[in-house]
This record gives C-alpha cells, sequence and structure tokens, in this order.
C-alpha cells in the first residue's frame, strides 16, 4: 500500500469530480432553465418523460421542435449530469484504490458501480 | 412555470439547503413536505425532486470534505454496498406505493428525526474520541483543535445492517440517510463526529443516485420543478456552511424540532 501523503493525492481527484460535476450541471440547470423562460408558454403541458421516451426523443432529432423543448432537453442533461456524478465518484475511488494496489476495496468499488448499473439497467423502460 | 413559482421554488430549496448544511441533514426533511403541501407537487414527484437535491448536496459538500480529509473513504465505500442496496429496495418499492401512503410514512420519519435530532442536542458528544489500537483505522488534522485525530473503526457488521436500513429509507422516501447513518458510524464504529458527517455526506450522494434512476425511469422526474429546487438548495448548502461557522445551531435546532412536529402532523393528515 502507498504512503499516506499519495493516498491522499489520490483522494483529491475524488474532490476534483465531485465539484466538476457540481458545476457542470449547475450551469446546465441554470442555461435550460433561462432558455425555457425566454420560450415562453410552449402550450399544454406534457407528462414528464421516462428515461426511455427522452432517449428516444432525443435520438429521433426532433427535441428542438417536438414535445421536449431546448431549454427542457438541456434541463435534464443537467439533472443527469448531476445524478452520474456519484456514479464517477465510485468509479475514481475504485481507480484510485487500483493504483494503490488495495483490491479488497477494488472490489468493494466494483460491486457498488455494478449495483449502480444493473439497477440503471434493470429500470430502463 | 411561472416566475413566482421559479422563486417559490428556489427559496424552498435555500431554505433546505442552509437547514440542512448548518443541522447536518440532507435538507429531504424540510424540501419534500414545502413541496407536497405549499407547492402541491405530487408526493412521487416531491421524493424525486429530493433525491436529485441529496445528490447536490452531497457532491458540493463532499467534495470540500475530502479536500479536506476528514472523509474516511474506504469506510464510506465499505457500507455503501448495503446502503446501495437498501436504496434500490426502497426506490422500487416506493413506485409501488401511493402518494398518499408516502406521505403517511413520511410523517412517522419526520418524528423519528425530530427526536433523534432532540436527544442529540440533548446528549451532546463533547470533544473527538482518538485512540491508537494498533490495528488499521484512519486520521485527520483537525482545524479547530490543531491536532491530528487518529481513530479505528469498529463493529463494521453492525454498522452495515444499519445502513442497509438507511438506504432502504433513503430510496423510499428521499432523504438522504444521514440522520441514521452519522449515529451509526459514531456511536457503533467509533468515528469521531467530524469525520462521521464527513463520510456520511460522502456517502449520501451514491445512495441517491442508487434510486434516483428508478424515480427518473418512471417519470417522476419535473424538470422545472427539480431544476429550481436544485439550484435552490445548492445555493443555501454553500450559505449553511458559511452560516454555521457563525450562528449558535442550538435554538435552530430547537426551532426546527417544533417545525418538523408541526409539520409532521399536517402532512399525516393531509394522507389519510
Amino acid at each position: 500500500m502507498t504512503n499516506l501523503a499519495q493516498r491522499r493525492n489520490h483522494e483529491l481527484w475524488i474532490a476534483r469530480i465531485l465539484a466538476a460535476g457540481v458545476w457542470i450541471s449547475a450551469i446546465l440547470l441554470i442555461s435550460g432553465l433561462l432558455l425555457t423562460a425566454l420560450a415562453g408558454p410552449t402550450g399544454p403541458p406534457v407528462h414528464n418523460p421516462t428515461l426511455h421516451e427522452l432517449l428516444i426523443e432525443l435520438s429521433s432529432g426532433d427535441f428542438f421542435a417536438g414535445r421536449v423543448s431546448t431549454g427542457i432537453t438541456i434541463i435534464y442533461f443537467g439533472l443527469i449530469a448531476l445524478i452520474l456524478t456519484p456514479f464517477f465518484r465510485v468509479l475514481t475511488a475504485g481507480l484510485t484504490f487500483a493504483v494503490e494496489r488495495d483490491w479488497r476495496y477494488v472490489i468493494v468499488s466494483t460491486l457498488i458501480l455494478f449495483a449502480l448499473v444493473g439497477e440503471l439497467v434493470f429500470t430502463y423502460h | 412555470m411561472t416566475v413566482s413559482s421559479f422563486l417559490l421554488l428556489f427559496f424552498g430549496g435555500l431554505v433546505a439547503g442552509i437547514i440542512g448544511a448548518m443541522l447536518g441533514l440532507g435538507g429531504g426533511v424540510f424540501l419534500i413536505p414545502f413541496l407536497a403541501l405549499v407547492m402541491g407537487v405530487p408526493m412521487h414527484q416531491a421524493i424525486a425532486t429530493s433525491i436529485i437535491a441529496v445528490i447536490a448536496t452531497s457532491s458540493a459538500g463532499a467534495a470540500l470534505n475530502v479536500e479536506r480529509r476528514t472523509v474516511n473513504v474506504r469506510l464510506g465505500m465499505l457500507l455503501e454496498t448495503a446502503t446501495v442496496t437498501g436504496a434500490i429496495v426502497g426506490g422500487v418499492t416506493a413506485s409501488l406505493l401511493s402518494g398518499a401512503t408516502l406521505a403517511r410514512i413520511f410523517s412517522v420519519l419526520m418524528v423519528l428525526v425530530a427526536s433523534i435530532m432532540a436527544w442529540r442536542v440533548l446528549n451532546p458528544r463533547t470533544g473527538e474520541d482518538s485512540s491508537i489500537e494498533g490495528a488499521p483505522g484512519e486520521q485527520f488534522y483537525d482545524e479547530k483543535s490543531g491536532t491530528t485525530i487518529s481513530y479505528t473503526v469498529r463493529r463494521i457488521p453492525a454498522a452495515m445492517a444499519v445502513s442497509l436500513v438507511a438506504g432502504n429509507v433513503s430510496g423510499l422516501l428521499g432523504v438522504g440517510g444521514g440522520i441514521f447513518k452519522v449515529p451509526v458510524m459514531n456511536l457503533l464504529c467509533g468515528v469521531p463526529m467530524k469525520a462521521a458527517t464527513a463520510t456520511s455526506n460522502f456517502m449520501i450522494g451514491v445512495t441517491a443516485a442508487a434510486s434516483a434512476f428508478i424515480y427518473f425511469s418512471e417519470g417522476h422526474v419535473n424538470p422545472t420543478v427539480t431544476s429550481s429546487a436544485v439550484l435552490g438548495v445548492l445555493a443555501g448548502s454553500f450559505a449553511g456552511i458559511w452560516l454555521g461557522r457563525r450562528v449558535n445551531t442550538r435554538m435552530l435546532t430547537w426551532l426546527f424540532i417544533g417545525v418538523l412536529l408541526f409539520v409532521s402532523a399536517e402532512l399525516f393528515r393531509r394522507g389519510a
């Protein structure tokens, strides 16, 4: 196992990932809200799309003119970025454990990642 | 969404973030009743909003705490194996329950949270535990005392069992679960309060993410409501950290306990 100072430096990368995720998400959310406000009323409110519906909407290329407006789309990107921040937090932690050759916690991190990704795949419909 | 709605949602999130940061909570116990009772947001959407707000506060606070080296990353990851499992089960369960049922369960949780907060105020932990037992542990530099605190971690299996329950509550009701995790780490595992709080803050984001996509996949995430509240919570978290160093939180804690009990009764009544 590496010394404490080296471990601390690795953990700083985790801090940077967290901060970056928060800032990226905040910028996207603010941008999306501003665009939504500028667009004005867009007709009757639609239901909140599920993740599956959102991805279909985006893949069809209609998100600029379709049910999901540009501003709302950017908001969803911001929310997804925020939700994914902990995923990257766990991934970064696992990589730092691997660099430190702390294989027990590499396994722990991998188990958590499997659970998170598995939940995402299982609930996607 | 109108400007007034945005401002109300942002303000609600701001207060939740300030209270959460000052009192060591994720803010969900304030945010969810505010959204449900004041803004008329359906319970499932309120929980989904709170879940995402918990991720925001966790990520913002954890970035600071990891840099300050008070987070026990290894302990947090170990307990997360149980918490994530509980959160996934909780999230799936929530999708099967009605909003009224969730409101009633949440009102009971609020009473429990108020009780734990009152107990912590009446039984303060003075000073940090510090011991070097010989077994591998952790240490951090405490700015307030100017000393390096070393500690060993005990009773991991018991802590994992409680973490499973805390994760389940988090996924079911949209709270961070820190109100359970901090006492578990401090009282069961022997982790100093400052490190326990920082580690819990680091964990609750991962716990919330475990159930966030469940709510997303069920169509419970309202983009304008969630984004407005989350931005408020983020701003409130930073403001709360700043205020927490300058304000005596004891009186604020008692005031918040009173609010929790009142709102709990109202939420239970609405759920009937």
